[in-house]
């Protein structure tokens, strides 16, 4: 008679799941047709397993339960995709509307740099820089020669930014150049 | 007609969405909603559906599921979910077992530490080897084998009485042989 120790339990255990390689389990089945107890062990960790088995099936979830998950999925994707258009374009206009804060490019040069009689640097010309960025790492710059002519170009494309929104997510530029 | 990224998806949900609600609920018993938890995971897979092969998504979406449930139970405790939700009450499996023996099981998977629940469900639920356990709860092959004999011996101990008076085993032994 061979009592049944921790380990043994461990090597049932490996045994039912399936996870002992050939030999060893040919081990423990010679070992079980000698050993009663460890029969009887083994037994009782199989009906200990199918217990936890016939929980885990039982606590499957109906076809209704699943369908209503699907249907709340659906719903979350869809509501996951429009800010996801919103938010680029919000992001379209915000870098726009910087830009033309800030998109003063004052160019400047140096008459004759370098001589001494004309030290003095001369404002040569005004532009008016409208950097879209798209915000995934790409920009276009547009140059303009008045202010004038950068709110309009701005006022233009943040419309078209508004007509691609409501079309679904195309591109706000696309949709300016069918404006031109 | 090849089948575009958004229709293997849905059809991958669709044929899973059983599988991963009952490991989600064993693992996270009733300290949240497994249906949240699944539309959680499956919500994260979705948004960078393009990096994954959707023709074989099963291993996948186990994974994501088992890693949003221990995610949710890492989170600072909340109050348990209802057991009433849909499919909550039910007497599993034709009543083979009865609702006492259910509740015990329940109660004590739920008792386990959430590594052996875990690794519980995808070894005797989804009969998953040890080495793909391993590979989902980002642990070694013996961890996942003492987290099974420990959460089994635990188990074992628990629910005692019910192998000693014929109880759960017993009955569900009688079911089977119909």
């Amino acid at each position: 008679m061979h009592a049944v120790e921790d380990n043994d339990i461990e090597l049932l255990e490996a045994y039912l799941d399936e996870a002992l390689a050939e030999a060893e389990r040919d081990a423990v089945k010679r070992r079980l047709a000698s050993e009663p107890d460890l029969a009887a062990a083994l037994e009782s960790i199989r009906a200990e397993r199918s217990l936890r088995q016939t929980f885990f099936r039982g606590i499957e979830p109906d076809e209704a339960v699943a369908e209503d998950v699907l249907m709340r999925l659906r719903q979350a994707i869809d509501r996951q995709s429009e800010p996801v258009v919103f938010r680029r374009a919000l992001w379209w206009t915000t870098a726009v509307a910087a830009c033309i804060a800030v998109g003063l490019a004052l160019q400047w040069f140096w008459h004759d740099a370098g001589r001494p009689e004309n030290p003095r640097p001369q404002a040569t010309a005004v532009v008016w820089e409208v950097v879209i960025e798209d915000g995934e790492g790409g920009s276009a710059v547009q140059r303009f020669g008045t202010q004038e002519e950068a709110d309009r170009f701005k006022r233009s494309f943040e419309a078209a930014q508004r007509r691609a929104v409501e079309a679904g997510g195309m591109d706000a530029a696309a949709m300016l150049a069918q404006d031109l | 007609m090849a089948e575009t990224t958004i229709e293997l998806f849905e059809k991958a949900v669709r044929q899973h969405s059983r599988r991963l609600l009952t490991i989600a609920r064993a693992i996270v018993g009733n300290r949240a909603s497994p249906e949240d938890v699944v539309q959680q995971a499956v919500s994260n897979l979705f948004e960078h559906r393009d990096r994954y092969d959707w023709r074989e998504p099963g291993g996948l979406m186990r994974r994501t599921v088992v890693n949003e449930a221990l995610r949710v139970l890492r989170t600072p405790r909340m109050a348990p979910v209802s057991d009433d939700h849909p499919g909550g009450g039910r007497t599993p499996v034709g009543g083979m077992i009865d609702r006492e023996t259910v509740e015990a099981v329940r109660k004590a998977i739920d008792e386990l530490p959430e590594h052996f629940r875990a690794a519980l469900v995808l070894c005797e639920y989804e009969n998953m080897s040890y080495v793909q356990i391993a590979e989902i709860l980002n642990a070694s092959v013996p961890q996942v084998k003492t987290w099974l004999h420990r959460g089994r011996r635990q188990l074992a101990q628990r629910l005692k009485h019910l192998a000693w008076d014929g109880g759960g085993s017993k009955r569900l032994e009688d079911a089977e042989t119909q």
